[in-house]
């Protein structure tokens, strides 16, 4: 096995709510809630998951992009922060580290400077990082875009001048500038048509084989991520109820959320014609959530004990864990 | 890792940036570029003032008091016999720089504080938000009153007086949008590059909040030279001999000149409503060529 | 069963500032009485502004049907004046949109919405006791959960799903006998998604009403659709039932977007990918608009666009493959 690139141990990110007139804390949204893994080189892990299940935060909370609340995150090597023993990278390292790691977002009319070229864009960090002069960097920025699949001679042009598709690529080429080991995409395909999202996940498949990069692949798309990521977890309300490969939780699916998950999924194959589990209610709000298992207000199948206790995980094999009061 | 381009030397398309287009925009606006004629015409006038005009400013000649338009006076002459035409030629320098200093003034203010407030947060943006709070309960006249008294009459009273407290509306605008462009995405991705906050305030956030202020100085200039007129016509801004637009509206406080000579006011009057007038609708033709909602 | 929405040769435009835009060139649509028809494409297709076409809501400013019949009932729709498609609109067809929170007034409790169709539509007056019933009775019908509080609840207070509940609630006031879903569940999670779908579902069961479903997911489309259209580029591309539509599509349009989704497909499989993207509507290729990107592409296909031809009874496609015989 490889090592280990990215190791998370018992992250937490709390969002403070504020309320009355001289904005006292109030409350805690649990965004992310004690979650424990680890990624390994040349791996694809997938983070899958409802709205608001705190997946995008995770992703952020390990780049160091918003502070953490508890845990610790280890990056090749080299610790990001331990909040118990209270190590936090300094900033001058932190800045050489980002060069490792980027992260790739959903919304490709939101994630480029309107007012800058593609060029000034891709090379903005080679640029401002001193790793190239500006005449350097806009000849990588040319190469990283056919490597994207534009061609080159698009350098000078602006982001309103591309698809959402186009974009997602010239996204791609930025992050892939300072040559990272890892990279986190944030629902990179989700605001894109079909035939776009396949384009452009063949696209993030070959810069892995090319660039042996490591993912953290963040989706609410379970058929996406059965069939691009190795090892995968699912999430619910800022905790991992199932973790395991790809084979694993779609073949052998324990906890009765990943099993909701699988079965509320819409399949083109008009001959699949499951039976399907329909949840009641709502995913309950993030800064209220219930007692013992996070699930149970809404499990088919709850019991007595799970909305008293809180189930601990269960190794079922190497790669799979399951928290479920069910699973023995 | 090297990916070879066909060496073909195909040529780079130059795109289309926000500014070109915007250009563009503003050059299909037909009402926009009269207006902006307009202006650009008035500020000829006001800098070649002594080569249009063959009277001096200040030239009295009492035998020739309200002289009505015509007979070597284009527009007559006053009540100690100057040439109106020329003190409204000579008045356009005051008015207009009264409101480009004032707007100068607003807009360092407004935009280093508006930053700070929305680019730190916290208390930096607590203190400056209160201090804007403060200045917006002041009534503008009666504070110019107040101050102008204290300092005394004079055209550096008046850019001062509008400069300072004009200031607050554009430090709530430069905050609000700085506030809506950090959220945006494309800041997040620079942060994850490593880039530093100076590097992000001056690369991304600044010019992307540009074209908001350019928009608002513009009209603030408006605001400055109506500012100017107001307190010169009470007499709290600019000082005769010097004459500006304001403080030749003065003549019309006489009920006398109000009625018998026109030509000494409704000229001042005219160039006062036509320089506000194309400032608001070049200003509008600004607004709607930069609109970032840029057309796919 | 008789025929309850017929479009022909619809055509509809849009005045933009580079020129005029043709949005839906040329379709026709059979919609017949309970049955669900399916439309699928991707952004930019035209389904939604067909949609918008048939509810004669396009954008006052620049939005124009330059050419076809819609005929409701026997009666073209595109002749009728504004007052007489109000009557139409709510009474005979009913909309819901993507998204629940835009479509509702933030300022008015839901049951004051779901009040107003009632009383427009069945004149009931807006605070009486009877309009207050039916508006408890309408909520439960949708599914929701405490009805009797809800009603006198904003929008702001209820989740995504509970907001297109409500929708449904008001499309379903005045017993419409046809529904248009633009996209109904596509800002919705999986779990709410089939719940809604279920919905949807039992309500047509219940109420006999016929359904034009709009979507871009072709897992949704199998599941709902009775009858499915393909769209690309402003026309009907490919028409069949939805068996023979997901077992044997013969567009390569369709045959792609299959492809294109990665669910039944094995890990270690290249995914399919359609090339390229689709054209700008105001620089079509001319001839067929998805050659530039088709496999199977013939000379023909250059010159000029071929018609939607039935291939076997049921099924048409428009592709130069089946008008010159050869199978694919």
């Amino acid at each position: 096995m490889n090592r280990k690139l990215v190791e998370v141990r018992n992250l937490k990110k709390y969002f403070p709510i504020r309320g009355g007139v001289f904005s006292k804390k109030i409350g805690d949204v649990k965004a992310v809630d004690d979650i424990t893994f680890d990624i390994r080189e040349g791996e694809i892990f997938g983070l899958v998951g409802e709205s608001g299940c705190g997946k995008s935060t995770t992703g952020r909370t390990i780049l160091n992009l918003c502070p953490p609340t508890a845990g610790s995150v280890v990056f090749a090597g080299q610790t990001i922060f331990d909040v118990a023993e209270n190590t936090y990278i300094n900033k001058a390292k932190m800045q050489k580290l980002r060069r490792n790691m980027q992260i790739i977002f959903q919304d490709p009319f939101a994630s480029l400077d309107p007012r800058m070229s593609v060029g000034a864009i891709i090379s903005e960090g080679l640029v401002k990082h001193k790793l190239a002069t500006r005449r350097e960097a806009l000849e990588r920025a040319k190469e990283l875009l056919e490597l994207c699949g534009i061609r080159y001679d698009n350098v000078m042009k602006y982001p309103h001048e591309f698809s959402g598709g186009q974009r997602q690529r010239i996204s791609i080429a930025r992050s892939l500038a300072l040559n990272p080991q890892f990279i986190i995409g944030d629902e990179p395909i989700a605001a894109l048509d079909v035939s776009i999202q396949a384009q452009v996940l063949t696209l993030l498949q070959d810069l892995k084989e090319k660039m042996n990069l490591t993912y953290l692949f963040i989706s609410h798309d379970l058929g996406v991520i059965r069939y691009f990521c190795d090892r995968i977890a699912v999430m619910y309300l800022g905790s991992f109820v199932e973790v395991g490969t790809s084979e694993e939780l779609f073949n052998n699916p324990l906890n009765p959320y990943t099993q909701v998950l699988l079965s509320a999924m819409p399949v083109a194959d008009i001959r699949d014609r499951r039976k399907r589990i329909i949840l009641q209610g709502d995913v309950p709000d993030p800064a209220n959530p219930p007692s013992g298992c996070k699930f149970h207000t809404r499990c088919p199948y709850a019991q007595k004990r799970c909305s008293q206790d809180e189930p601990v995980e269960k190794r079922i094999s190497e790669t799979h864990q399951v928290r479920c009061h069910l699973v023995d | 890792m090297g990916v070879p381009i066909s060496q073909t030397n195909r040529r780079l398309e130059q795109g289309l940036s926000p500014w070109s287009i915007a250009l563009t925009r503003l050059k299909r606006n037909r009402m926009a570029l009269i207006a902006l004629g307009v202006l650009i015409f008035l500020v000829l006038i006001a800098i070649f003032a002594p080569f249009i005009t063959p009277y001096s400013r200040d030239e009295i000649t009492m035998e020739n008091k309200f002289q009505p338009p015509g007979n070597g006076h284009l527009l007559g002459t006053d009540d100690l016999g100057r040439d109106v035409f020329t003190r409204l030629i000579y008045g356009s320098r005051a008015s207009l720089s009264v409101g480009l200093v004032a707007t100068s003034i607003s807009m360092i203010l407004g935009v280093t504080l508006g930053a700070i407030a929305g680019y730190y947060g916290g208390m930096a943006d607590n203190i400056i938000m209160r201090i804007v709070d403060i200045f917006m309960c002041f009534p503008f006249f009666l504070m110019a009153i107040v101050m102008a008294a204290i300092l005394g009459p004079s055209i550096y009273t008046v850019m001062a007086v509008s400069g300072f407290l004009s200031w607050p509306i554009l430090a709530r605008i430069v905050r609000a949008e700085i506030l809506s462009i950090k959220e945006r995405e494309f800041i997040e991705a620079a942060r994850a590059l490593g880039l530093k906050s100076a590097d992000i305030i001056v690369s991304h956030i600044l010019p992307n909040t540009l074209a908001v202020i350019i928009v608002y100085v513009t009209l603030g200039i408006a605001g400055g030279i109506l500012g100017e007129a107001g307190l010169s016509y009470l007499g709290l801004g600019v000082k005769q001999p010097q004459p500006s637009w304001g403080n030749m509206l003065a003549a019309a406080q006489s009920f006398r000149s109000l009625i018998k000579h026109p030509w000494l006011w409704v000229p001042p009057g005219i160039l006062i409503f036509i320089t506000v007038l194309s400032i608001n609708i070049f200003g509008d033709g600004l607004r709607d060529a930069l609109d970032p909602k840029l057309k796919r | 069963m008789g025929t309850l929405l017929r479009v022909r040769n619809l055509i509809t435009s849009f005045n933009t500032s580079e020129g005029q835009v043709v949005a839906v060139n040329g379709v026709d649509i059979d919609i017949k009485e309970g049955r669900v028809l399916g439309v699928v494409g991707e952004s930019g297709c035209g389904k939604s502004v067909t949609s918008l076409s048939i509810m004669r809501l396009l954008p006052k400013s620049n939005g124009i049907i330059a050419a076809g019949i819609i005929e409701y009932n026997g009666q073209d729709i595109v002749q009728l004046s504004e007052a007489e498609m109000r009557n139409i609109r709510g009474n005979e067809i009913a909309m819901i949109f993507q998204e629940p929170m835009t479509a509702l007034n933030p300022v008015l409790p839901v049951g004051e919405q779901i009040g107003e169709a009632l009383e427009i539509h069945q004149s009931l007056t807006l605070k009486s006791r009877e309009n207050r019933l039916r508006c408890i009775e309408l909520l439960k019908m949708v599914g929701i959960p405490r009805a009797e509080e809800i009603v006198d609840e904003y929008p702001h207070q209820l989740s995504g799903g509970m907001r297109q509940r409500v929708m449904i609630a008001i499309a379903l006031s005045c017993h419409p006998r046809l529904l248009i879903a633009d996209e109904p569940t596509t800002a919705l999670d999986v779990t709410i998604q089939a719940q809604v779908l279920d919905l949807i579902r039992q309500l047509k069961k219940q109420l006999g009403m016929a359904i034009m479903f709009i979507t871009h997911d072709l897992g949704v489309i199998a599941e709902m659709a009775d009858d499915v259209i393909v769209m690309y580029a402003g026309k009907i591309v490919e028409e069949a039932d939805t068996y023979t539509l997901f077992t044997n599509p013969r567009h390569p349009y369709t045959q792609g977007l299959l492809a294109s989704r990665p669910d039944k497909m094995k890990r270690d499989e290249k995914l399919h990918c359609i090339r390229g993207m689709v054209p700008s509507p105001l620089d079509m290729p001319p001839g067929c608009a998805f050659a530039p990107r088709c496999d199977h592409c013939l000379p023909a296909c250059y010159q000029a666009m071929p018609r939607l031809k039935d291939i076997e009874p049921n099924h048409r496609i428009r592709c130069w493959l089946a008008e010159q015989g050869c199978n694919n």
